[in-house]
């Protein structure tokens, strides 16, 4: 018994230091550092700057450059790692670089460090067929002109200024990682798992300095980064931690304990008391699109009036307001508003008696029918959309069943559309960002030969037809290009096969202690903030 | 008793090599597609190659029966291989989480333990007071309330005193903080920093005592219950009216045979220690097991899922083999 007593004596002592360091930490002011914690949703699925193609885009904004940037919004270029360019004809693109540049290794960026890590993306692409690396198609070979310029030779033209300014795929890193890597051949497996062991060899403004994809990932202020000089920010972060908070609750909570700084995922209606509480808001309009894919493989959802007739009960008018409080922009046609390609008048109205029309000419007016739409698990905005459609559909006498899943889950329902279309559900949503600014990443997903993407199992040749050429035009005849990417939306909107419900507009809620300036965000390169610009007070 | 031990290894290693093979049939029939996560949610027109590329390097083009065999030999030589979501090697994804659950969870039962038995006695010996009602209410109570809610209150009770207990350290210590051992209590010492030590500190006790209700309370009530009945034995019964105090006997010889018992219940109480700390460090941010096991699910991340699995059945182990031998100090009839 005595040991019990000790043992409670001991617990009682160990609480009662708990709480003393509780106090003094209240009153301490704790270690100085120039700090800022991003808080992101999802944990990060790669660091491989030629290989990752989804929430590593967070991290890699940060660490690594491309040549150039482009904002879709003032169709404007920024010079990155390359500081002029020019298209010498169709199929000859020359790029000078910027000089004295170096990779956090202490190695000059140079023009074979251009050409390695293109050269890399399109051979992991060609020989696995993984990564974004299918966006240098059009290119044949990259030439070493000196150490400060590249010649980038076509096989076809095509718009290399938007093509290097990509997202995903684009970065320049330094070919040292071969050796690294213990590796000899750039597309060997050993390359990508050196990076993704949370190693950084760009040349951006932050270096990985720890990495853990599920929790945290920690970023260190590049000494070495040529812009500093020019960003002239003495407030920039020195150390950065984005930091993965997958309930948006806890990132409210963080916000307004202090541990949080920047939050990507606070609820949409809470916006508004954390503003009155002193937050601020930032508002990014982004190419983050929602659409809304019909199955044309599977009865009733196979007959063009009844997609019809489900797109005439969606009250178009309420989504903004009543499901993303009004952080979005209604959606028109496949391709997001404010990106090339994008047609203004692809809309439906909201009319149920149009709606019971269609449904009539369908054979289908007061048929019991029942369909089900399959969304992704702890999207709110989903969740509510698929909501006050299931109460309109009710009005026509439509069954939605709504079935909600993780994001992986809901890929594989809309893929199975090609397998089996009885296993694939009537409805689903596809969100989707952009890789680099072509109205042909939108409109590939309903093109016959993404069999992966293409969650309608849709096949149009007219429609294929219109896009191969449109994007074999982007490099020639942009404008006449753009006209057939109009051509094509106006066929999906006419057979009602897929419409984008919403574009999102971000809310970055941000912390009084931190200032972001405009140019830290761009709304191709989703959830990545340029550091640099941002102020800690 | 070594071959009580040898006995219990093989059978550990049965019940582990039944658990890997479960694991993966489960991971096998369930909804999600492995190749596709480890292809990279591929794009463009070689998405379907890539996914089958990585179907055969995954070995998941292979029949059922020769998966799981290679899968479970491969496991079982250490070649854990990497993740297929984070492409990153498991045993240092699952190593990485384990230390800081285990870090939660000893604070929780170094709490939980003495606490618990302390709470037994103390109501058994006033069976039948307000006090024993009280407690027994607050037992049931704080038992079955769920654990992210009390996790909610307990983060807003310290906001309201102007301190968040969120993650596992201050991130400003991150400037200089270097993980050694991976616990960070032990790691602020090795740094000779008191003051990192004393906030990671601040930030575990509230969750601790969280994931601590439980088994608790769990106790406390066996502890009462068991102790109350044996204060009614015939040896007790005439003890006391040999003027013998009803403490003493407590302490000296009825609490002997409900302590056992008691630590039985400590260990089996751990299993759901583990999923109440997968709750409570997403709520305080922490990083953990339980992180690992949720994302590994989302994700079809197999080799992730069935090396979690694989270590907290390791655990649960060795703390019920270790439980079983305390057992044996404290009742010489015990047989193991």
């Amino acid at each position: 018994m005595k040991s019990i007593r000790l043992a409670a004596l001991a617990m009682a002592l160990a609480l009662a230091v708990g709480f003393f360091a509780v106090f003094t930490l209240l009153r301490s002011p704790g270690p100085q550092v120039r700090l800022l914690v991003y808080a992101y949703r999802d944990p990060i699925t790669g660091i491989d700057p030629s290989v990752e193609f989804d929430t590593g885009l967070v991290v890699l904004g940060a660490v690594y450059e491309p040549l150039l940037y482009y904002n879709p919004l003032t169709n404007s270029f920024t010079p990155a790692l390359a500081e002029r360019w020019l298209r010498v004809n169709e199929t000859y693109w020359v790029f000078k670089l910027r000089e004295g540049v170096v990779f956090h290794d202490g190695t000059p960026m140079t023009a074979e460090a251009v050409r390695f890590s293109i050269l890399r993306s399109k051979a992991v692409y060609e020989e696995r067929g993984v990564g974004p690396g299918y966006i240098w198609d059009p290119v044949e070979d990259v030439l070493v002109l000196n150490d400060t310029a590249v010649g980038f030779k076509l096989r076809y033209p095509a718009p290399l200024d938007l093509i290097a300014s990509s997202a995903y795929g684009a970065y320049i890193y330094s070919p040292r990682v071969l050796e690294y890597a213990g590796a000899a051949d750039p597309a060997d497996e050993s390359v990508r798992l050196w990076f993704e062991r949370g190693r950084s060899l760009g040349s951006g403004p932050y270096y990985i300095d720890y990495y853990d994809p599920l929790n945290e990932v920690r970023l260190r202020k590049f000494d070495g980064w040529w812009g500093w000089a020019k960003v002239d920010n003495p407030r920039a972060p020195e150390l950065v931690i984005v930091k993965i908070v997958g309930e948006p609750v806890t990132q409210v909570v963080g916000l307004r304990g202090g541990s949080i700084h920047i939050a990507t995922a606070v609820p949409r209606a809470e916006v508004r008391a954390l503003v009155g509480e002193g937050f601020r808001v930032i508002k990014q309009h982004t190419y983050y699109s929602y659409t809304l894919m019909f199955n044309v493989r599977r009865w009733p959802t196979n007959i063009t009036e009844f997609r019809l007739a489900v797109l005439h009960a969606i009250p178009w008018g309420e989504l903004i307001d009543g499901v993303l409080h009004g952080f979005g922009v209604p959606g028109s046609g496949v391709v997001p508003y404010g990106y090339p390609g994008y047609v203004d008048d692809l809309r439906y109205e909201y009319n149920l008696t149009k709606a019971r029309e269609l449904l009539r000419k369908a054979g289908l007016e007061g048929a019991r029918v029942k369909i089900e739409i399959v969304i992704t698990a702890g999207y709110e905005e989903e969740e509510m959309f698929s909501r006050l459609l299931e109460s309109e559909l009710r009005k026509l006498g439509i069954e939605l069943e709504i079935r909600s899943y993780p994001w992986e889950v809901v890929k594989e329902h809309g893929a199975a559309v090609w397998r089996d279309p009885e296993e694939a559900p009537h409805l689903i949503i596809n969100d989707w960002w952009p890789t680099y600014p072509t109205p042909y990443d939108y409109l590939y997903l309903l093109h016959c030969s993404s069999r992966e993407w293409n969650w309608a199992g849709y096949c149009n040749e007219e429609l294929d037809e219109l896009l191969d050429t449109a994007l074999e035009l982007e490099g020639l005849e942009y404008e006449e290009a753009l006209r057939l990417y109009e051509r094509a939306q106006r066929i999906v909107f006419e057979e009602g096969v897929a419409a984008a419900l919403w574009t999102i507009v971000q809310h970055y809620v941000v912390s009084p202690k931190v200032k972001i300036g405009e140019e830290a965000l761009n709304p191709l390169y989703m959830y990545v903030v340029w550091f640099q610009y941002v102020e800690v007070l | 008793m070594v071959g009580y031990y040898v006995r219990r290894a093989l059978l550990g290693l049965t019940l582990i090599l039944g658990l890997i093979a479960l694991v993966y049939l489960f991971v096998y029939v369930a909804p999600g597609n492995p190749a596709y996560v480890w292809a990279g949610k591929p794009r463009g027109p070689k998405a379907a190659e890539a996914i089958e590329l990585a179907a055969r390097e995954l070995g998941l083009d292979q029949p059922l029966h020769i998966q799981v065999a290679s899968f479970v030999c491969r496991f079982l030589t250490g070649s854990w291989g990497a993740s297929v979501a984070f492409k990153r090697p498991v045993a240092e994804v699952v190593l990485g989480a384990f230390k800081a659950t285990t870090e939660l969870l000893l604070l929780s039962y170094a709490i939980s333990i003495p606490l618990g038995l302390y709470l037994g006695i103390f109501m058994a010996l006033r069976r039948g007071s307000a006090a024993d009602k009280v407690l027994k209410f607050l037992s049931s109570l704080l038992a079955s309330i769920p654990r992210f809610w009390l996790a909610v209150v307990v983060i807003f009770a310290f906001y309201l005193i102007g301190f968040q207990p969120l993650g596992r350290i201050d991130p400003r210590y991150l400037a200089e903080f270097r993980e050694v051992t991976g616990f960070y209590l032990l790691d602020a010492l090795l740094m000779s920093r008191p003051d990192a030590f004393l906030d990671v500190l601040a930030r575990l006790i509230p969750p601790a005592l969280i994931v601590a209700v439980y088994p608790t309370f769990y106790v406390a009530k066996y502890v009462r219950f068991a102790l109350s009945e044996k204060l009614y034995e015939d040896y007790v019964v005439e003890a006391i009216s040999l003027g013998v105090s009803r403490r003493t006997l407590v302490m000296r010889y009825s609490l002997r045979g409900v302590l056992p018992a008691a630590f039985q219940l400590f260990g089996i109480n751990l299993v759901y220690s583990f999923v109440d700390a997968a709750v409570v460090e997403t709520v305080f941010m922490r990083e953990g097991i339980g992180r690992v096991l949720v994302e590994g699910l989302l994700r079809s991340d197999y080799p992730l899922i069935v090396a979690a699995f694989f270590t907290v059945s390791l655990v649960m182990l060795a703390v019920n083999s270790a439980v079983d031998l305390v057992q044996k100090k404290l009742e010489p009839r015990v047989r193991v």
